[in-house]
């Protein structure tokens, strides 16, 4: 070899060699019970009470059982179904995410502060909405029934995030001893 | 270096829409096809100008503390992504008043806005997650 290709830095050390003789890592989903070994019990019981209101709730929408019950039904508004047909294909976005990071065993807690945030947002300015259209809140139940589901998701996300650090304290624990 | 233009190009953004949002309330709010929509623009509108606040507010306390923003900065850029897809999509650019100068620079420089802001929270993210 020339004492040009020693200028140009052209031979390789041995880290760098062994890391190119490294295999590629390929992207793989586990399977849910591989990627619920390390989290907590309240882990799986908070993620499956959300796994499956969330289904249902974007079921009803999706079938129509919403429509007359959404601010679409109180303001018959193009914007408003808009709205709708936007928030909810987020929730449905947010939940497919979910089980997908869950799967890859990614760090979940940026994803669940993504989904708290966002449903934050559609909690308080839907229900501000529902309020300033002033037909919904003369329906006491409904609107009752509105903000338990939305706190309820929530709750949910928020306790999953809790238990999401908690089970990456545990899993870091089980790896010093 | 790059963080802190960011952080510039996002200021200028927030102050810009802030401003640009109280002008608009002032002038009786955006101009929608039905009173229905108007009211839901209006509602919206003034959640825009709480949200900014909202995060500006925290954001600038956390910095001039040294705490953690980084989560702070995920939510924010979740949320401005996201009003800005329901701008676009849904409220046919509510924001934007071709009349007004505030009305052209907010709807122009959002792009950059959400560029600068999603920079800025990967960064943050990142320089927290390698520092756990």
């Amino acid at each position: 070899m020339s004492d040009s290709d020693h200028e140009d830095g052209a031979i390789l050390t041995d880290e760098e060699i062994e890391a190119l003789s490294r295999p590629i890592q390929t992207i793989r989903l586990s399977t849910y019970g591989e990627a619920l070994l390390t989290k907590t019990f309240a882990f799986k019981v908070y993620f499956f009470g959300i796994s499956t209101l969330a289904t249902a709730y974007l079921v009803a929408y999706f079938i129509g059982a919403l429509d007359t019950h959404l601010a679409y039904g109180w303001s018959e508004a193009r914007e408003d179904y808009m709205l709708h047909q936007l928030r909810f294909m987020a929730g449905f976005v947010m939940l497919v995410s979910l089980h997908v990071w869950l799967l890859l065993q990614q760090r979940l807690d940026t994803l669940l502060i993504s989904c708290a945030s966002l449903q934050t947002y559609f909690q308080f300015s839907g229900t501000a909405h529902l309020i300033s259209l002033q037909g919904a809140i003369y329906d006491a139940w409904f609107m009752v029934i509105y903000t338990f589901l939305q706190s309820i998701f929530l709750v949910l996300i928020l306790l999953l995030l809790k238990e999401e650090w908690a089970s990456r304290r545990k899993a870091w624990q089980v790896q010093v001893h | 270096m790059m963080y802190r233009l960011c952080e510039v190009a996002v200021g200028l953004f927030v102050s810009l829409a802030t401003y640009h949002a109280i002008l608009l309330h002032r002038l009786g709010g955006p101009v929608m096809m039905t009173p229905d929509a108007m009211l839901l623009g209006r509602t919206l509108m003034d959640y825009r100008v709480l949200l900014i606040i909202g995060f500006t507010l925290p954001y600038l306390y956390f910095r001039a503390t040294g705490k953690d923003y980084s989560q702070l900065l995920v939510a924010g850029c979740t949320l401005a992504w996201f009003t800005f897809l329901e701008d676009t999509l849904a409220l046919d650019n509510v924001l934007f008043v071709p009349e007004l100068v505030t009305g052209k620079l907010t709807q122009f420089s959002r792009p950059v806005f959400l560029i600068a802001l999603t920079f800025m929270t990967v960064e943050a993210r990142r320089a927290r997650l390698s520092y756990v």
